[in-house]
């Protein structure tokens, strides 16, 4: 049924009739969230750059190596930025003229956009007025800016004068924060001086896991794709090895291991020089060499030729002795 | 009862390249297979003997056991014996092929039928029989097609008496019901040293339990995808 759904939002979008597609494509996603094509699609059918921005976020997740979307997400993210600045601007200005209510919504309007903007959160720690919420506020910062002494000063204060994690949990799944609230309320559960809070802070405890559960994705990395891949070529080789040898590891000849290790670092280096960029994490050879066609293809050269002589070797044993064994039996 | 198509559509390529090689060559091989026996039929009983992989010969290391682990997997006993083969090929490789890749579902199909051959030796180590055939190397796509597209639905061919149905079964119905077939007679061949079955059930036993190493050849992106759980 859901792939009707986005079949359905193509042909849609083939006739022109946007509206109806983004309607069927937001129907789509929210009961099939992992094809990245349905969310490229609505990245260009939704009107707002936030909206367009998530969902390009949302396709990247699932395939970090879309080129396209990649660039995408970078000019509207610079977009984003010039508006950000403006908008931190006026918050500023909203705090120097006492405009409390104005300044906490454009501020609040800068961090979303901008998680790591670590003026904005200072400056919001100054104007809330709850005790969490100017924790919250100076965490942020001390992250956005782990060096600046004053945020650290200033936070310890305040946490030694305050220590209700219950309330901190609150405070963080109130601002969207939903794995820092998970350890809040695990502490608190665990710790809170009294009962009722520790009754409390475990009842929120299993809301919030209901709430986080199944909707995190786990990310591949180039590490753990090479590790994956450097697996099969020795396995094939000493599968073949311990047939051409009577399936006992004694008969196994010495230069196996050395082969094994030849079969293991070819298969490495064919698979490194190989490797896509992923977006997110470091490939084992850096762009450099990546990007170098000449440098890519002579490693990749070599690590076939690793990976096979070893390869040959056994074969070419194998084919003696099986031109022995068929002379003697089929003479 | 017969698979012969696989109804879901490939998620990144729509050319089976190496799936068709693979049955190219093995139609290739039974060609020459036939030739052999137009010219001279008892000659074909020794190229049998000589390219299958006998497992008395290789664990005494009289011929080569890594060659005969090679050949036997592309020869076949005749023309019914090729096609059940490679239609089953054709039904569940395409879609592996697809999530891993033509050279790396090589690899994998070269694992599983070396795999296959390696347990049948083990099982059946008194066996003067040789085994030929790609089936070790076909269970384990199937094993493979079971662990990435448990739901995956197969046109199949059923026979109710005389009457042809052709209902569209789960993959997991549909493998395991073929695995099954091979339990009790792999049993009884471990247990009695009992070689005189026509059907290497071990190899296929084998082959499907290498059908798990496919989570080492599937494709960066098709592995992201199995391992968050997303469709494939």
């Amino acid at each position: 049924m859901p792939e009707q759904l986005f079949r359905q939002a193509q042909k849609l979008v083939k006739q022109g009739q946007l509206e109806q597609a983004r309607g069927l494509l937001l129907r789509y996603v929210e009961q099939e969230e992992g094809n990245e094509l349905a969310w490229l699609l609505l990245s260009d059918l939704v009107e707002s750059r936030e909206d367009k921005l998530i969902a390009l976020e949302n396709a990247l997740t699932i395939n970090p190596n879309l080129i396209r979307a990649q660039n995408r997400l970078v000019q509207l993210r610079g977009e984003r930025q010039q508006t950000v600045a403006e908008k931190f601007k006026q918050g500023e200005t909203a705090v120097k003229v006492g405009l409390r209510v104005e300044a906490m919504r454009l501020l609040q309007e800068v961090v979303q956009a901008e998680p790591n903007h670590e003026q904005a959160w200072l400056l919001l720690s100054q104007i809330v007025t709850a005790v969490e919420d100017k924790i919250i506020a100076l965490e942020a910062a001390q992250r956005a800016n782990p060096r600046n002494e004053q945020t650290a000063y200033q936070l310890t204060q305040l946490r030694q004068n305050h220590s209700s994690d219950l309330a901190v949990g609150t405070a963080y799944e109130a601002h969207g924060e939903l794995q820092k609230a998970l350890a809040a309320y695990t502490f608190a559960a665990g710790h809170a001086p009294v009962a009722a809070d520790r009754l409390i802070a475990q009842k929120k405890l299993d809301e919030l896991r209901q709430q986080l559960g199944g909707k995190e994705i786990k990310t591949t990395s180039p590490a753990m794709t090479l590790l994956r891949f450097m697996i099969g070529p020795p396995l094939i080789y000493t599968i073949l090895s311990l047939l051409q040898n009577g399936l006992s590891l004694n008969q196994l000849p010495p230069r196996f291991f050395w082969e094994l290790l030849t079969v293991w670092f070819g298969t490495v280096l064919f698979i490194a020089a190989n490797q896509k960029p992923h977006g997110q994490e470091e490939t084992l050879f850096g762009p450099e060499i990546l990007e170098d066609w000449r440098l890519r293809g002579l490693l990749t050269l070599l690590g076939l030729l690793l990976v096979l002589v070893p390869f040959v070797f056994v074969l070419w044993g194998g084919v003696g002795q099986f031109l022995v064994w068929k002379t003697a039996v089929f003479p | 009862m017969l698979p012969l198509n696989d109804i879901e559509p490939n998620r990144f390529t729509s050319w089976p390249f190496m799936t068709l090689t693979i049955i190219t060559l093995n139609v290739i091989v039974m060609g020459f297979e036939n030739l052999v026996i137009v010219r001279d039929a008892s000659q074909f009983q020794r190229l049998v003997y000589e390219f299958g992989s006998i497992p008395v010969v290789t664990l005494q290391q009289a011929g080569s056991g890594a060659i005969s682990s090679v050949t036997y997997m592309f020869l076949h006993g005749g023309i019914w014996h090729l096609l059940g083969n490679m239609l089953a090929l054709w039904v569940y490789g395409r879609r592996v092929e697809d999530m891993c890749g033509p050279w790396r579902f090589l690899l994998f199909y070269l694992l599983c039928g070396l795999f296959a051959n390696l347990i049948n030796i083990l099982a059946t180590a008194q066996s003067t029989i040789p085994v030929i055939g790609a089936s070790g190397a076909i269970y384990g796509v199937m094993g493979a097609y079971l662990l990435l597209f448990p739901r995956g639905r197969i046109r199949t061919l059923v026979l109710l008496g005389v009457l042809p149905v052709f209902p569209k079964i789960r993959a997991y119905w549909l493998i395991l019901y073929f695995l099954v077939l091979n339990i009790p007679p792999a049993l009884n061949m471990l247990v009695y040293q009992n070689a005189s079955y026509e059907i290497a059930h071990w190899t296929h036993l084998g082959g499907f339990l290498a059908g798990i190493f496919v989570l080492l050849f599937l494709s960066p992106e098709a592995f992201h995808r199995y391992r968050n759980d997303l469709p494939l």
